[in-house]
């Protein structure tokens, strides 16, 4: 009879031969939030292609016969045979057995199976093998998934990062200051980069004002009413 | 570069929320800005694992010991998920 088995050493026993990536409710928590979930989310490596990473889910199977694979939604058994076609028209799977349920992800919200590498070399290294990936990346798997749950983790992260973004843009260099508001962006950093000291940045940052205005933030048509336009921008609502 | 931007329709709702609780507090005649006269309480919460988290294994710990403390107090547990 095998021991009682852990969610955590199930994702620490594919991490010891794979790359995996801790998403969900468990990285929001890795990430400071103290919430409760009931099941723990990973991004396992795609591999080469549904084939590739069947077989590794099949190798943790068999090391493991108490494992059941479930269809996400569904709540259907899942035939190894089955695997390939369902993880490409899924992009997850669920794994039931251990002490929590198990989702594993080939391809998670909001991102594409190519994008893995680089949310792999952006993310944190922890002591099981697993990686945490960055505030950003995390936020954008909780994109439009029309969730409410998903609302408070946003809220979170969001005003965490703009935290981490109030500290370091006023000191970044005009490159790395264009590089963070190309990939993070709300009203409140575009306002920030108004008191920057680079002109290029001060009118990066009214241009992305006018744009999120134009797209209907209230927050930003608010904040163009208050700033004055760097020179030779346009002021107001509308892309300069 | 992917570019994350705030969902519009969540920030209208946020807006009008934020403008709803300004007007409120202005016909209650109270001011939108903390009062200079009272002592600011500092953050005072204790976090679940002092050194941080740094495995699954501390993620869910800490999950599991809010299940357990929600239980302890006898509160509604939120809908499965």
């Amino acid at each position: 009879m095998e021991a009682a088995l852990t969610t955590a050493n199930l994702t620490q026993e594919l991490a010891a031969t794979h790359r995996v990536l801790l998403i969900g409710g468990l990285a929001v928590i890795s990430h400071g939030l103290d919430r409760l979930t009931y099941d723990t989310d990973i991004w396992l490596d795609p591999l080469m292609d549904s084939y590739h990473w069947s077989e590794a889910v099949a190798q943790l199977l068999a090391n493991h016969p108490c494992l059941k694979m479930l269809n996400i939604g569904t709540w259907e058994p899942i035939l190894l045979h089955q695997l390939p076609d369902i993880i490409e028209r899924d992009g997850v799977i669920r794994l039931m057995g251990a002490n929590h349920p198990l989702d594993i992800f080939r391809r998670p919200n909001e991102f594409e199976i190519d994008e893995f590498d680089e949310v792999w070399n952006r993310g944190k290294t922890q002591e099981d093998g697993t990686r945490l990936p960055d505030l950003i990346d995390l936020l954008v798997t909780k994109q439009r998934t029309g969730r409410e749950k998903d609302i408070m983790d946003i809220m979170f992260l969001e005003s965490k990062i703009e935290s981490a973004y109030f500290e370091d843009l006023p000191g970044a260099s005009e490159a790395r200051a264009a590089e963070m508001l190309g990939r993070f962006l709300t009203p409140e950093v575009a306002r920030a980069a108004l008191a920057h000291p680079s002109f290029e940045i001060r009118k990066l940052g009214y241009r992305y004002l006018q744009e999120l205005a134009a797209e209907g933030d209230p927050y930003a048509a608010e904040y163009l009413r208050e700033e004055p336009a760097p020179y030779g921008i346009m002021p107001g609502v509308g892309v300069g | 570069m992917k570019q994350y931007r705030p969902d519009v329709e969540f920030q209208k709702l946020r807006y009008s929320r934020m403008k709803s609780r300004s007007t409120l507090r202005r016909l209650q005649g109270k001011s939108d800005t903390p009062d200079p006269n009272r002592k600011p309480i500092p953050d005072n919460s204790v976090p679940w694992l002092p050194g941080g988290v740094h495995s699954v294994a501390d993620a869910l710990w800490i999950s599991d010991q809010i299940m357990l403390t929600v239980k302890q107090w006898k509160l509604p547990l939120p809908p499965r998920t």
